[in-house]
C-alpha cells in the first residue's frame, strides 16, 4: 500500500515538474539526488564519489525509474546487465560514464552451510576453467539477443531451495512464468552439479536475509555484494560475476519519449500477455483467502477476548486488555516478519498460513474492541432487565444485548475489516504473491508502473466495497431475525 | 402464613463502603412490604439482593428454604419466581410491546410462540395496554413503558414482585397510572416488596413498612405505627422531615433554583403532584414583592399527612418597617396570593415578622 501511495504521488508530479536538472558529467551530480536500490552495498563509495549528493533508497527498480523520469531524482545507479534493459524501456534515459565502482556478487548460504559453499566454489572454479561461465556471460550479456535456455535435468532428491528476486538487477528475469537469466542458469547448473533438483522461491530484497537465516531457503542469489557485516549472518561463496556500477540520467538531448505503444497495447502487455491476468486473479484469490480466513478466525478469537473482558475473572480481563494493547501497538508488518522469521521459522508452515495466523491475531484485537464497544453502548439496565426475567447470561446477551448492540458493532467491525484488506498488502514481505506483490512483479517485468498500480488500486477498492457491502447485508439479515 | 423469602444477616460492601449491614427479615405470602428511607440508605441494594441481581458479600437469601446463591439453586428459576420492576424500566428497546412480554414466556416458561402470544396479549390487557401490542418502546410514555415492564414480570407468574422505585422517574400523571396498577395487584393479594418515596401510597397499600437507614432496618411495623407513632428517633425525624421543608435565606442572592428543586422534591415525596407549581409561585411572589430582603428569612413548608393540607410559614428577621395592612402592598401580587391561598395571616414580634399562608 505504501508503495502504491508513493507511486501515485510520483505520478501526480510526472510531467508537471518544472526544474529539470541537466546532467552532462559526473561533476554535475554534486548536490543532486541519486537513486539506489535498498540492497546496494556500495553506498559509502558512492557517497565518496559524490560527497554532496543525497542517496535516495528505492525498493523497486521500476519505481526508481519513474522517479528519475519525474525529476524526483537526478540519476540512478544500476548494474551493468540492467543497463541495457533500462535504456531499451526508457528511451529518455542515457548512461553516464565515469563511475568507477566495481561490484562483485556472490551467492549467500546459511551460516552452517560450509559444505554447500565449498561445493559451489568448486563448481564455480570448474565452470571457469572449462569456459562454461564465460559462455553463459556471452549468452546473457553479449550482443546477440536470442539466448539459449539451460534446462535442469535432475528431478530426484532433496530440492535446493534458492531465494531469488526478479527484475531488479538484470541478472534474473521472468519469461513465460519461469525464472530465466544469468543467475537462474547458474543455479540450475549448480543444482545439477549437486545432483539435486532446484526450487526457486521468489522474494523481495528486504525479506531475503531473514529467510535464509531462518532456514526457509538454502541459498540466495540476488546480485548480493558481500560485506563484512553481512558475512556475520550468512556465508558467501566466491564471486560469480563482477561488473561496473552504472549511472543512468535523463538524456538531455532526447525529446521526452513519445509512447510508442497505444494505450490498448499497454493494457494488453501489462494485463494479458504471458498469463498476467491469471497472475492477477491468483493474487486476488490469495488476498481474498487471507482476508476471509483472518476475518473469520479473528472474529472468533475476538469474541473470546471480548468474553474475557466482560467476565468477572480479573486475570482474564487483564490478559485480554494486555493482548489488545500490545497487538494494536505493534505495526502489523513487524508482527508479520516476527511470526514468519522467528516464531514459525524452520517449521513447515506455509507463508500463507503464517499470514492468516498473523492477521487473525491482529484482527482479533480489532474485533474484540468492536464487540466490546458495541456491548458497552447498550445501557446496563437492559442486561439487568433480561437477567431479572430469568434469562441466562447467554440468553440475555443473545436476545437482549446483542440485537441492540448490533448496529454499533457492525459499523466498527466494517471499518476494521476494510482496514484489514489494506493491511494485507504487505504480505509480499514474506514472499506471498498477493494482489500487491503480483502487480509489483508485473511492474518489474513490463517496467510500467501506472497500469499495475491502477489495477491494484481498483481491485482493492472493489474488495473494500465488497466486504463493506457484505457486512451491511449480513447486518440487515441478522437484525431482521 | 407461609414464608416465601427469608433473609439472614445480609451484608453488602462495595470496597470500603458498607451498603447493607446485616439485615434479617422475612417476607410472607400475601404481604406487601414497603421499604422507605433516605436516599443512599441501601434500600435498592436490598431488593436487588433478593433476586440475585446483586450478590451479597455475606448472609443468605432463602427462597422456600433454599439459599438462592448456593450451587444447587438455579438463579434463572429464582428470578422467574422473584420478579422485579426497575426504576429505569429496562423495557427492551429493540422489541415491540408484545415481544417484550413474549421473550420471557418463550425462553423461561418454554411456551410455544402461539401460546406465548395469547398469554402476552392477556397480560397486556390487564395493565391496560391492549392497544399498544405492536408499538415500539420508543413511542411509549414512561408510564406505559413501566406497565409493559410490569406485564412482562407478571407473565412469568412470580411469587414475589420487587418494585425498585418503580415510579421515581415518572411524571406525576404517569405515576398515578403505574401506582394504580400496583394497587390493583395489591388488591389481588400478591406478595410484593415495594421500595418507594410515595409515602401516601406506602401507607395505603402496604401491610408492613420498613424504615431503613445506613444499611440497617431501623424500625418495622404497620403503616400506622411507622407513620403516626414511630418509636425510633431516626424514624421520627425522617417521617417528619418528609412532611416539612425548611429553607434559610441569608443573602439577597439566594439560590432560587435550589429552593424550587426542594419544593418539587417535597411535593413528590408527599404525593402532592402538580401543587408544586402553586407553592413555587407563592414563595417567589412573597420573596420578590411582599417580603423583600432586609434580614435572614426562614421558610417552613408543612404538609398534613391525611388531609394533604399545605401551609407555609415565612419568618423575617430585622424587619425594619411596619406591617402596613393590605392597602400599601402590590395589588396584583396580593390578588395572586389570595387566589392561591385559603388564608393569609401576618404577625409582628419586635423586629421579626411572620406570615402564615394556608395553601388551597
Amino acid at each position: 500500500m505504501r508503495r502504491i501511495l508513493l507511486a501515485l504521488a510520483l505520478l501526480l508530479t510526472l510531467g508537471g515538474c518544472a526544474r529539470e536538472k541537466v546532467i552532462l558529467s559526473p561533476e554535475d551530480l554534486r548536490g543532486s539526488k541519486i537513486g539506489v536500490l535498498t540492497g546496494l552495498a556500495h553506498r559509502q563509495e558512492l557517497q565518496q564519489a559524490f560527497p554532496d549528493a543525497t542517496l535516495m533508497h528505492f525498493e523497486d527498480l521500476s519505481l526508481m525509474c519513474m522517479a528519475l523520469q519525474g525529476n524526483r531524482i537526478d540519476a540512478l545507479v544500476c548494474l551493468e546487465p540492467g543497463l541495457d534493459w533500462l535504456l531499451e524501456n526508457y528511451p529518455g534515459f542515457t548512461s553516464l560514464p565515469g563511475l568507477d565502482i566495481r561490484d562483485s556478487v556472490c551467492v549467500a548460504f546459511q551460516p552452517d552451510g560450509t559444505a554447500l559453499v565449498e561445493a559451489f566454489n568448486a563448481f564455480l572454479a570448474g565452470s571457469r576453467s572449462d569456459g562454461s561461465l564465460a559462455q553463459m556471460e556471452a549468452n546473457w550479456f553479449g550482443p546477440e539477443a536470442p539466448h539459449t535456455f539451460y534446462h535442469a535435468h535432475t528431478r530426484e532428491g532433496e530440492p535446493l531451495r534458492v531465494g531469488i528476486e526478479v527484475g531488479q538487477s538484470g541478472l534474473t528475469v521472468m519469461e513465460d512464468e519461469e525464472e530465466t537469466g544469468f543467475e537462474p542458469e547458474l543455479m540450475r547448473r549448480f543444482a545439477d552439479f549437486l545432483h539435486r533438483p532446484v526450487h526457486f522461491i521468489e522474494m523481495t530484497g528486504t525479506g531475503m536475509i531473514p529467510a535464509l537465516a531462518s532456514g526457509r531457503v538454502d541459498a540466495l542469489v540476488d546480485a548480493i555484494t558481500p560485506t563484512p557485516e553481512r558475512s556475520e549472518s550468512v556465508l558467501f561463496s566466491n564471486p560469480y560475476y563482477s561488473c561496473q556500477l552504472q549511472l543512468v540520467v535523463r538524456d538531455p538531448g532526447a525529446v521526452r519519449a513519445v509512447q510508442s505503444q497505444s494505450f490498448g497495447e499497454v493494457l494488453r502487455t501489462n494485463l494479458l500477455d504471458e498469463g498476467r491476468l491469471g497472475m492477477i486473479l491468483n493474487g486476488l484469490w490469495i488476498t481474498l483467502l487471507i482476508m476471509f480466513c483472518s476475518v473469520l478466525f479473528g472474529s472468533i478469537l475476538g469474541a473470546l477476548l471480548c468474553w474475557m473482558l466482560l467476565g468477572k475473572s480479573r486475570f482474564l480481563k487483564g490478559f485480554a486488555h494486555g493482548y489488545c494493547e500490545i497487538i494494536e501497538g505493534i505495526p502489523i508488518v513487524v508482527l508479520l516478519l516476527f511470526m514468519f522469521y522467528v516464531v514459525f521459522a524452520a517449521t513447515p508452515v506455509t507463508a500463507v498460513t503464517v499470514a492468516i495466523i498473523t492477521y487473525s491475531l491482529h484482527f482479533a484485537a480489532g474485533a474484540c474492541e468492536s464487540f466490546h464497544n458495541g456491548i458497552e453502548s447498550v445501557p446496563h439496565g437492559q442486561f439487568e432487565g433480561g437477567l431479572a426475567l430469568g434469562l441466562t447470561q447467554f440468553e440475555t446477551l443473545r436476545f437482549v444485548v446483542l440485537p441492540q448492540a448490533a448496529r454499533q458493532i457492525l459499523t466498527l467491525f466494517k471499518g476494521k475489516s476494510v482496514a484489514l484488506i489494506e493491511n494485507t498488502a504487505i504480505v509480499g514481505f514474506i514472499a506471498i504473491q498477493d494482489l500487491t506483490k503480483v502487480t509489483d512483479i508485473i511492474r518489474t517485468q513490463t517496467y510500467n508502473a501506472l497500469i499495475p498500480l491502477l489495477v491494484a488500486g481498483i481491485l482493492y477498492f472493489l474488495l473494500a466495497r465488497l466486504i463493506g457491502w457484505s457486512i451491511d447485508k449480513l447486518g440487515d439479515y441478522l437484525l431482521k431475525k | 402464613m407461609k414464608t416465601i423469602l427469608q433473609i439472614e444477616s445480609l451484608c453488602k460492601q462495595y470496597g470500603d463502603v458498607h451498603v447493607l449491614n446485616g439485615i434479617d427479615c422475612e417476607i410472607r405470602e400475601g404481604e406487601i412490604v414497603a421499604v422507605i428511607g433516605p436516599s443512599g440508605c441501601g434500600k435498592s441494594t436490598f431488593v436487588r439482593c433478593l433476586n440475585g441481581i446483586e450478590r451479597p458479600t455475606s448472609g443468605r437469601v432463602l427462597l422456600h428454604g433454599t439459599d438462592i446463591f448456593s450451587p444447587e439453586a438455579d438463579l434463572t428459576q429464582v428470578r422467574a419466581k422473584v420478579g422485579m420492576v426497575f426504576q429505569e424500566m429496562n423495557v427492551f428497546n429493540h422489541l415491540s410491546v408484545k415481544d417484550n412480554v413474549m421473550l420471557g414466556l418463550v425462553k423461561v416458561r418454554k411456551m410455544s410462540r402461539e401460546e406465548a402470544e395469547l398469554e402476552a396479549v392477556r397480560q397486556l390487557k390487564l395493565v391496560g395496554l391492549a392497544e399498544k401490542l405492536d408499538a415500539m418502546p420508543a413511542s411509549l410514555s414512561g408510564g406505559q413503558k413501566q406497565r409493559v415492564a410490569i406485564a412482562r414480570c407478571l407473565a412469568l407468574l412470580p411469587e414475589v414482585i420487587l418494585f425498585d422505585e418503580a415510579t421515581s422517574s415518572l411524571d406525576p400523571e404517569m405515576k398515578t397510572e403505574v401506582l394504580g396498577v400496583i394497587r390493583e395487584l395489591a388488591r389481588q393479594g400478591r406478595t410484593m416488596v415495594v421500595v418507594t418515596h410515595e409515602l401516601k401510597f406506602a401507607r395505603d397499600v402496604s401491610t408492613r413498612v420498613v424504615f431503613m437507614n445506613q444499611g440497617r432496618f431501623v424500625e418495622e411495623g404497620t403503616p400506622e405505627q411507622i407513620f403516626d407513632h414511630p418509636r425510633e428517633r431516626l424514624t421520627q425525624v425522617f417521617v417528619n422531615n418528609l412532611r416539612s421543608l425548611v429553607f434559610h435565606i441569608d443573602s439577597p442572592d439566594y439560590d432560587l433554583y435550589k429552593l424550587n428543586a426542594e419544593i418539587e422534591w417535597f411535593c413528590q415525596r408527599n404525593t402532592l403532584g402538580r401543587r408544586y407549581v402553586s407553592l413555587e409561585l407563592i414563595v417567589e411572589e412573597m420573596l420578590t414583592k411582599m417580603m423583600p430582603f432586609s434580614g435572614p428569612i426562614h421558610i417552613c413548608i408543612q404538609c398534613k399527612e391525611m388531609t394533604q393540607e399545605v401551609s407555609i410559614e415565612m419568618q423575617q428577621e430585622r424587619f425594619s418597617g411596619q406591617i402596613v395592612g393590605r392597602e400599601g402592598t402590590d395589588e396584583i401580587s396580593l390578588m395572586l396570593l389570595q387566589g392561591l391561598c385559603g388564608s393569609i395571616r401576618e404577625e409582628q414580634e419586635g423586629t421579626t415578622r411572620v406570615v402564615h399562608l394556608e395553601v388551597k
